[in-house]
This record gives C-alpha cells, sequence and structure tokens, in this order.
C-alpha cells in the first residue's frame, strides 16, 4: 500500500505508528462515518471517532446501530452552518428535527441519512479531559478498500475507558483491542489511562482473559 | 431449567458463559489475522444488523429515549 508507513504485514488490521490500517471494504456503518467526517472536515471542525465503532473498525465481529463521534466545541453560528452542510448532503433526517436546533448546544445530536434512524452518528461536543484526550491525541483509521482515513481516539485510552464503562459489551470490546495489539500498543500510556480511570481491577480482569 | 436455579450455579454458569465469550473473540483475532474473508464477514456481520433495524419500524423518540436510559445504566 503505497504511502504508508512500514511495518510487518501478517493480518487485516495493523497498527503502524500512528495509523490503524483496516484492510477491508467499507460497511453501511464506515459509509456514514465516511461522510459525516469529510462534512466535519470540510467546516474545519476537529473531531473523533469513539467507543464501538472504533471496536469494530479494528475487528470486533459485532454490531451497532450508532457511531459515537467527539466534536471540538463550536459556536451556534459554526452549528447552523454544520446543519446547512448536513442538509446539503442529505444527512439530516427524522434522527434530528431541525426544531431541536436549541438542545444542539447541549445535547447530542443525532445525524442520519435522511429518512432513516439506522445507523446514525451521535456527536457531542467534548466535555472532560477524557474526551479532550481523545480528540487531542487522535490516530487515523485507514481503510483501505475506501481509500480514506477517520480520526480515531488513541487505542490506549479507549481500552482504559471501555473497562471503565464495564458493561460485558464494553469489557468484550476491551479484550478485542487489547488481544488485537497487545504488542504494538503503548504500554506506558495504557497504564496511565488504567491509573487515571481507577480501573486497575477490571484491568487484572482483562490480562487473565 | 435445572438446579442452575441455585445462585452459586448460575454464578458458574455465568462465568463459564464469559470464558466462553472471550475465547471466541480471541478466535475471532486468529481469523482476522490467517483468513482475507474476515472483512467480508464483518461487513455481512454488520451490514444484516443495519438492514433488520431499518426493518424493525421503530420510531426515533423511541429510540432515543432507550439509547438515553443505556447509557445512563453504563455511565
Amino acid at each position: 500500500m503505497p504511502g504508508l508507513p512500514e511495518g510487518r504485514v501478517v493480518s487485516g488490521i495493523e497498527l503502524r505508528e500512528d495509523t490503524l490500517v483496516v484492510d477491508r471494504e467499507p460497511n453501511d456503518l464506515d459509509d456514514l462515518a465516511i461522510t459525516v467526517s469529510t462534512t466535519l472536515d470540510s467546516l474545519d471542525i476537529d473531531h473523533v471517532f469513539v467507543s464501538g465503532y472504533v471496536a469494530i473498525l479494528a475487528g470486533r465481529s459485532r454490531a451497532t446501530e450508532d457511531i459515537d463521534v467527539l466534536l471540538e466545541r463550536i459556536s451556534e453560528d459554526e452549528i447552523e452552518t454544520l446543519v446547512d452542510r448536513l442538509e446539503e448532503q442529505k444527512l439530516w433526517g427524522p434522527a434530528m428535527p431541525l426544531d431541536s436546533m436549541a438542545d444542539l448546544l447541549e445535547d447530542d445530536i443525532w445525524i442520519a441519512r435522511a429518512g432513516e434512524m439506522v445507523p446514525h452518528v451521535e456527536a457531542k461536543f467534548v466535555d472532560d479531559e477524557f474526551d479532550r484526550a481523545s480528540l487531542d491525541h487522535r490516530i487515523a483509521a485507514r481503510i483501505t478498500g475506501a481509500d480514506v482515513e477517520l480520526p480515531i481516539g488513541p487505542l490506549e485510552l479507549q481500552i482504559a475507558y471501555k473497562l471503565y464503562l464495564g458493561t460485558r459489551t464494553d469489557f468484550e470490546d476491551a479484550v478485542h483491542l487489547h488481544a488485537m495489539f497487545e504488542e504494538t500498543l503503548n504500554a506506558g500510556e495504557l497504564q496511565r489511562w488504567v491509573a487515571k480511570l481507577g480501573v486497575e481491577t477490571e484491568y487484572d480482569r482483562l490480562e487473565q482473559a | 431449567m435445572t438446579d442452575s436455579s441455585k445462585p452459586e450455579d448460575l454464578a458458574t454458569k455465568h462465568e463459564r458463559n464469559r470464558q466462553r465469550r472471550i475465547a471466541g473473540i480471541k478466535r475471532w483475532i486468529e481469523y482476522i489475522e490467517t483468513h482475507d474473508e474476515w472483512g467480508e464477514q464483518l461487513n455481512r456481520l454488520v451490514d444484516a444488523q443495519l438492514e433488520s433495524a431499518r426493518q424493525s419500524g421503530v420510531d426515533a423518540d423511541h429510540r432515543r429515549r432507550v439509547d438515553r436510559a443505556g447509557r445512563d445504566r453504563s455511565g
């Protein structure tokens, strides 16, 4: 693959430096994520995909209806521009009626293709230090079949945060990410987030899994 | 239902199921590393689930309520 950092080629998904290379065609979730990301890029709105969608990008074999994305805080004027741009892309549908504009600064924003509820993107503004770290230390995920890159949260933080959330699905997402990239993760960063989120016990459980 | 109605048996069964699911996750990772078809299979799973959800006819308000309830529980 031209333009990619050097690295060993052993599987369909690899973490090479700051790029997660996903060697497959895009699916329906990816198509929506790509369209939304391209729209946000066109308005210079910093954003990062996190949570379950990142696990699926990294090969986790499970389904989801939503794609979580964190946005840099933007002004009301910028939100209006974003809404206009989403409408142009036919991305404003029953997921978020226009009359709920006033909620946009406070609530998460659901973005779906016009006339559809699933899949949808749930966009929310950066709200705490973990959101901020996801945005500031984002890496790229390259889906080779679409030859595009999406910004995703650093995997070390994703794993620790999944342990913090603690549901069965979250724990299994963490197991997947940890087992998949055990040799390439930054162990120091992972330990730092585990300590910061107070999930040492859960991490021990993950290591023993 | 057998003796599994006893709490300790349920706990054992739960732990066994958990271990099986984790073993399944690790088998899937091996599969990704050795089979080019992994992406096609994953995409089939994702796309089929979305198609099924589209056909369910659940309205937007209900989806948002369910979503919020799930987040409150896990957050």
